[in-house]
């Protein structure tokens, strides 16, 4: 029953420029748009440990002025022509995109060209986002319920690495960055050698390559990019932490290291989180939200990155349940996972929502355009877009039970709860 | 001399102050879709598309929260209550088949219709639609799934009562709808989810789940014959008249401008909405009031958020909406900002409010917005999921068939005195209320300004004592 599809190949031209920018081309008729965009292979875990939070500062710096594009001209000439735009910061790549109508690809590359060439930040607008970026914290982490959760399990299951911080960053030490560092940041990440092009939408491919050259061309390869990586120590024992704050109910959070992109078990991990926590018959669900009530929500995933990754499961104390109640039977649920693994049937639902998930995502340019930057920027191999159901499909459930036995191992595990102010 | 003729093949340096011109103009018409129904008369709307190997499949009641009558929440409870048991399926069952088929199947209500949505891979959608009838024509209502619900439900409310911003919201509505059926909250309030009996959420399925209440839109990789068997096999003989609905209430006007703030002790932010009621989606000002709010809030560079977060640096974004349902909507401005800046935020907001609806915009701004406008249409129906929401809004408010097809041409005939007029007649500062989810002691003096100052706290009872 799982194995009778296959899905439509995605297909792509790539090359690159004689300056080292990456291009991949997917061409797709279905609506007269195209969406473009441009991967940096840079992020969080490339900033100092007394900088974090730079590296997205920076990205709202690429909105702020360029040679030829004022501050905030960027939105105005693509709503001016009913596209949509935005960027984002992880741990390992910032992006940015703009999605036009198809007669605008020549203004959307040279916007993305003429911020990639030279930027023009003036010491007023580097401190106006500045302000922007301590709002955006507050609000996505300081003013929300739980809102530290994510940020403190990164700190606990890499503290001292690269990941150890998220992207949001530390605000003390964005005050302290001067403006120059806008620019040095610039030259050593922004440049064609460090980026990935990628057109996914209705365009002419002879045009496309053409209005490419022309604008991205004769920008000046960078030098080779220099990165300091500090790995995370293995956990060698479990860690705890409690965060008192003001929430409604308590919830615990337990994390494990994982594995990063392309590690042959990224696969049965993802698996394994969807099995245990994904659905309304996962698990988690199953057992301590309907038959035990124990929680309002109980959720597990995993989340490879570049050079490492973390399994989580979160969960929600249910009305007067106690947070080590709720621990408790999480670890039983893990237990039972790493002992007896899981059934065919599990895993066969599991492949299901896998691909019902990747056939949905095929229907937009932007989600196809994403998968493929993604593979090649951290495995120069686009290709293994069209290799990723099949690779799901290699899983059995002896690997599902071996990689629980392997990274769900109470002795290496984060747990961390999060109580309202005033429990006891 | 032969080597000149290459240099003569070199062209003049790129002019790189300018875009290059644009290709030839593409006009992505709306998606064509076809109009069937079911024996019993049931319309099916399908948008075909066999891009992706995928259906999407919805089915609408024109019923919602606006129907909860003395129990809010109801219709909200007892559509999620839909799959806790149906037919001879347990929750379980229903949970672990649908799991099984990799497909999503859920049910909810807003405040003027009930949704229950299918999407399921191509070729698991006739096992996927049994279990979809079974869940829409004969649920259960066990009674211990229906108490497991109840607690969830209320725990659910309390862990939103904890984000400000949601906070905000119930608060602004609760300020303008008093008294109407979109006073309350689709999810209920912990008092009426304890109301709820086993007879109330089977009532209200009897009364509303009924076939002469109901359409489909389909979409994605159907064949419509085949599609409309299918449907007829499990919907054909459903039965049920359309339903009389009683008069909507009309809420009254604000006379004049005050502040509520929900008082949220220690919050770092203020969570700020700003506004006043609306018109409904089949008004005719609907058209040059959604384009005024575009310019005025509904996009990147508009004026507030222009504001606000570039100019100021209050705020991560602010922006500003046209609610408009079936009955009478709101408009209004949100946003965040540190408690510090709170007054001076909204002296910024009524600062554009006032503009907006004294002065005309600038010829520029309108052909920006025009352009925007027109042009993201194309962006907006690139899967037939999104199709769906534009074929589900022309039957939900009974729309023109073509509203969507003639729409650029209704946006390319606004002008600017149209869009002062409505401006002026909707975002009139003097209107508005203004409500803050912050904590009360930092802001409360400062905010006296704008009108009387009421605190309430997280259920909207006013405090006795101020906190000072």
């Amino acid at each position: 029953m799982t194995q009778s599809s296959t899905l439509p190949p995605i297909t792509f031209d790539r090359y690159h420029l004689p300056n080292g920018l990456e291009v991949i081309l997917h061409q797709r008729a279905a609506t007269p748009i195209v969406h473009v965009l441009v991967w940096y292979h840079v992020g969080s875990k490339d900033e100092p440990s007394d900088r974090t939070g730079f590296a997205h500062l920076f990205e709202h710096m690429m909105f702020q002025g360029s040679k030829n594009v004022g501050k905030t001209e960027h939105f105005t000439w693509v709503q001016g022509i009913g596209g949509v735009t935005n960027a984002s910061t992880s741990q390992d790549r910032t992006n940015y995109f703009q999605t036009v109508p198809r007669e605008y690809l020549g203004l959307a590359l040279w916007l993305e060209a003429d911020r990639m060439r030279s930027l023009n930040v003036s010491e007023e607008n580097f401190q106006n986002q500045l302000s922007v970026v301590k709002e955006e914290r507050k609000q996505r982490y300081d003013n929300q319920p739980y809102g530290l959760r994510y940020l403190t399990m990164l700190e606990m299951l890499f503290g001292g690495s690269s990941y150890g911080w998220g992207p949001i960053g530390d605000m003390a030490h964005l005050d302290a960055a001067p403006l120059q560092t806008v620019q040095e940041f610039h030259q050593q990440y922004y440049v064609p050698n460090n980026a990935v092009l990628i057109l996914a939408g209705d365009f002419d491919p002879e045009e496309a390559r053409r209005l490419i050259a022309e604008q991205f061309g004769d920008i000046p390869a960078g030098g080779a990019i220099q990165r300091q990586f500090n790995p995370a120590l293995p956990l060698t024992q479990q860690l705890r932490h409690t965060i008192t704050d003001q929430v409604p109910f308590p919830s615990v959070s337990i994390g494990f290291r994982s594995v990063p992109i392309g590690h042959p078990d990224q696969q049965a991990l993802a698996l394994l989180g969807n099995i245990l926590g994904g659905g309304a018959s996962s698990r988690l669900s199953q057992s301590i939200v309907h038959d035990q009530q124990l929680a309002l929500q109980a959720y597990s995933f995993n989340l490879p990155q570049e050079r490492d990754g973390m399994f989580l499961m979160q969960a929600t104390a249910m009305h007067g349940v106690g947070v080590e109640r709720l621990e408790e039977a999480l670890w039983e649920e893990i237990e039972k996972l790493r002992t007896e693994g899981p059934t065919q049937h599990e895993l066969d639902a599991a492949l299901n929502k896998t691909e019902a998930a990747l056939v949905r995502g095929l229907g937009s340019a932007q989600s196809v355009a994403d998968m493929l930057a993604q593979c090649q920027v951290f495995q120069q191999d686009p290709a293994r877009v069209n290799r990723l159901l099949d690779e799901y499909r290699s899983v059995t459930v002896d690997d599902l039970r071996r990689v629980a036995q392997h990274y769900l191992s109470p002795n290496s595990a984060a747990v961390l709860h999060y109580l309202p102010n005033g429990w006891n | 001399m032969i080597s000149n003729i290459n240099v003569s093949h070199r062209t003049e340096p790129l002019d790189r102050s300018r875009p290059p011109e644009p290709g030839r103009a593409s006009r992505a018409g709306f998606p064509p879709f076809a109009q069937l129904q079911l024996r019993n008369g049931v319309p099916l709307f399908i948008v075909e598309n066999h891009g992706q190997a995928y259906v999407s499949l919805q089915l609408v009641l024109r019923s919602g929260s606006r129907s909860d009558g003395q129990l809010p929440g109801l219709a909200t409870f007892t559509s999620e209550l839909l799959l806790s048991g149906a037919g001879d399926r347990t929750m379980q069952q229903i949970a672990d088949d649908v799991d099984y088929l990799g497909a999503v199947l859920d049910a909810g209500a807003g405040r003027d219709e009930i949704t229950v949505r299918l999407g399921v891979l191509t070729r698991f959608l006739p096992q996927a639609l049994a279990i979809m009838a079974d869940a829409v024509l004969r649920p259960t209502f066990p009674s211990d799934e229906l108490d497991r619900e109840r607690r969830q439900s209320i725990a659910a409310l309390k862990q939103n009562q904890s984000d400000p911003s949601y906070l905000a919201a119930v608060e602004f509505r609760r300020q303008l709808y008093r008294g109407t059926p979109y006073g309350t909250e689709i999810e209920g309030t912990e008092e009426s989810l304890k109301k709820i009996r086993r007879q109330d959420c089977v009532q209200f399925h009897q009364q509303h789940f009924t076939a002469g209440n109901a359409f489909f839109v389909a979409a994605g990789d159907v064949n419509p014959e085949a599609l409309l068997a299918m449907l007829n096999e499990h919907f054909g003989e459903w039965e049920g008249a359309a339903i009389e609905e009683a008069p909507f209430a009309e809420p009254e006007a604000t006379a004049t401008p005050r502040v509520v703030i929900v008082h949220r002790p220690g919050s770092v932010q203020s969570a700020l909405r700003v506004g006043a009621l609306g018109i409904s989606r089949n008004h005719p000002d609907y058209v040059p009031l959604a384009i005024v709010n575009t310019l005025l809030g509904g996009y990147f560079n508009s004026r507030i958020n222009h504001n606000l977060r570039e100019v100021n640096g209050f705020t991560y974004g602010a922006r500003s909406s046209v609610d408009a349902p079936l009955h009478i909507g709101t408009v209004s401005v949100t946003t965040s900002v540190r408690a510090e800046v709170t007054a001076s935020a909204l002296r910024e907001i009524f600062k554009e409010l006032r503009e907006i609806a004294t002065y005309p915009v600038t010829e520029e701004e309108l052909t920006m917005v025009k352009n925007y406008v027109v042009g993201s249409q194309a962006l907006q129906i690139e899967t037939p999921g999104q199709v769906a929401s534009f074929v589900k809004a022309i039957a939900l408010y009974g729309l023109p068939a073509n509203y969507f097809d003639s729409f650029p041409d209704q946006v390319r005939l606004l002008d600017v005195e149209i869009l002062l007029q409505v401006a002026a007649r909707w975002f009139q500062p003097d209107r508005m209320v203004v409500i803050v989810a912050g904590d009360a002691t930092a802001i409360q003096e400062e905010l006296k300004e704008l009108g009387p100052v009421t605190v309430v706290d997280e259920q909207g009872i006013l405090s006795v004592e101020m906190p000072t």
